[in-house]
């Protein structure tokens, strides 16, 4: 090792950066650099524990898994999502704006905002400008009572168109989750029927395999079986050739007893 | 695996812009397919809610659509599909900040049992049935730690580490120099490993889990 440190002396003044450190633990060195970085790993801890945390935390990291997701379909026309979710977002933002609108509107006639800029300078001033002669208790009620009631009608009016809206919103968007339902559904259908096609087709080939193996073992066995009987029948043949020829001799036997019989002195008896 | 789909995509997607951009509608939408997963998978990392990533992917390839004619050129696709996920990732993740008034809350469900939300937890809609509990555990950790780091850094932790890109094609992503996707990458490791002590989650821990 102090040979290789005196030869050469460049290792012992090379440090490398965050960035060389990086491009190492992603493997994304030359060789000679990769070389220099890991001669200086050998005689250098700090470095080298270093370095381990970095490849710690990435084999941490590792243990995310990807998520399996299906892309949904994109349409050109309307350059949106064929998908339900956040359908209703963008009309929330104009209504909100329209409902400030009016809510600024109905506080400022509610408390007879009045704002003037005169000689006397800017003034602003909330309720009711007082009149000489002045409102009875009970007429500034009915007045009131008139103003809420007119409020209240253009509220509801309101209320109610917005609603219609909302209403026409969401009949329109629920027509087209249903076509893009109805044409996902018979997509889905050619799909299953194409792959019960292939299947049937594969399981066909697959019976016609073994009808075929089955008939060739058949065929062997009957074959296996021939040659058997016939052995038992050479064998048959065999032992009916041998008791003819015993038959035969036992024949020949018999007569020749017979004859010599035949042929003996009388007087031997 | 992951790597060999990316480059296939590389090789089809150039002729896929061509053909979306004459206006082939079918060819627009395989372009999405090929895309949809990884974008998906990197919105998720960002914002660690799947209804959430679900609308950011969305809306990504609805952005990519209308700005397709503006891609000068097309072997630049990949920094800029990510580009445009990444300010849909970085715009929710405001919102959501926004949008959070306590961050360690108590809440209560709909029988009115009282659960503790830590922040950046993830919510119900995080559930995998296919993974087992101890995995899901994991992931929730490691998204919550995720979380915690900056926006610049958790991009470019997710684009090196999950979509195994280029350093010089996450610099054009983010719009910044190599170097400094270097530098934001070396800190954000740095940053995850002091999280994951303080989790006392380590390669051990990992192996005694899984």
């Amino acid at each position: 090792m102090k040979k290789i440190l005196i030869k050469k002396p460049f290792i012992m003044s090379y440090k490398p950066d965050e960035s060389t450190w990086l491009s190492y633990i992603y493997d994304e060195l030359s060789a000679k650099e990769r070389k220099e970085v890991e001669q200086y790993l050998i005689e250098n801890e700090d470095a080298r524990k270093e370095v381990e945390e970095l490849k710690e935390a990435q084999a941490v990291l590792g243990k995310i898994r990807d998520r399996e997701v299906t892309a949904p379909t994109f349409s050109f026309d309307t350059a949106k999502v064929i998908s339900m979710s956040n359908t209703e977002k963008w009309w929330r933002k104009p209504l909100a704006v329209a409902a400030s609108i009016s809510l600024i509107i109905l506080t400022g006639y509610f408390v007879q905002l009045k704002i003037s800029y005169g000689e006397e300078g800017f003034s602003m001033a909330f309720g009711v400008q007082q009149s000489s002669q002045g409102y009875s208790e009970s007429e500034v009620e009915s007045l009131i009572q008139k103003a809420i009631a007119t409020n209240n009608e253009t509220f509801l009016e309101q209320l109610k168109s917005s609603e219609e809206e909302v209403k026409k919103l969401v009949d329109s968007e629920a027509k087209k989750s249903k076509r893009e339902i109805d044409s996902y559904l018979i997509a889905q259908r050619n799909q299953s029927i194409e792959v019960l096609r292939g299947l049937t087709e594969q399981s066909e080939l697959a019976q016609q395999k073994y009808t075929d193996d089955v008939l060739q073992d058949f065929a062997i066995f009957l074959e296996l079986q021939r040659q058997d009987d016939m052995e038992v029948i050479q064998a048959r043949f065999e032992n009916l050739a041998d008791d003819t020829q015993l038959n035969r001799m036992q024949t020949n036997q018999l007569i020749s007893n017979l004859y010599s019989d035949e042929n003996r002195p009388a007087n031997q008896y | 695996m992951q790597a060999a789909q990316v480059n296939q995509s590389m090789i089809n997607t150039s002729s896929l812009i061509e053909s979306a951009l004459a206006g082939d509608e079918a060819a627009f939408n395989q372009l999405v397919s090929l895309w949809y997963k990884r974008i998906y998978n990197y919105s998720l990392k960002h914002c660690g809610d799947e209804d959430l990533t679900a609308d950011i992917t969305q809306r990504t390839f609805i952005a990519v659509y209308r700005n397709l004619s503006k891609l000068k050129e097309k072997s630049r696709f990949k920094p800029w599909l990510y580009r445009i996920a990444t300010n849909f990732c970085y715009e929710e993740g405001r919102r959501k900040s926004k949008s959070k008034t306590v961050p360690f809350a108590f809440s209560s469900n709909e029988e009115g049992e009282v659960t503790m939300v830590g922040d950046g937890e993830a919510k119900g809609s995080f559930f995998n049935p296919e993974h087992s509990f101890q995995q899901q555990e994991l992931e929730r950790i490691l998204f919550d730690c995720l979380g915690q780091l900056s926006e610049d850094q958790r991009s470019v932790i997710i684009m090196k580490e999950y979509e195994g890109m280029k350093f010089h094609e996450i610099a054009d992503a983010l719009n910044a120099s190599e170097n400094t996707i270097k530098t934001r990458l070396y800190r954000g490791l740095k940053t995850l490993k002091l999280k994951l002590d303080e989790k006392n989650i380590n390669k051990e821990t990992i192996h005694y889990e899984l």
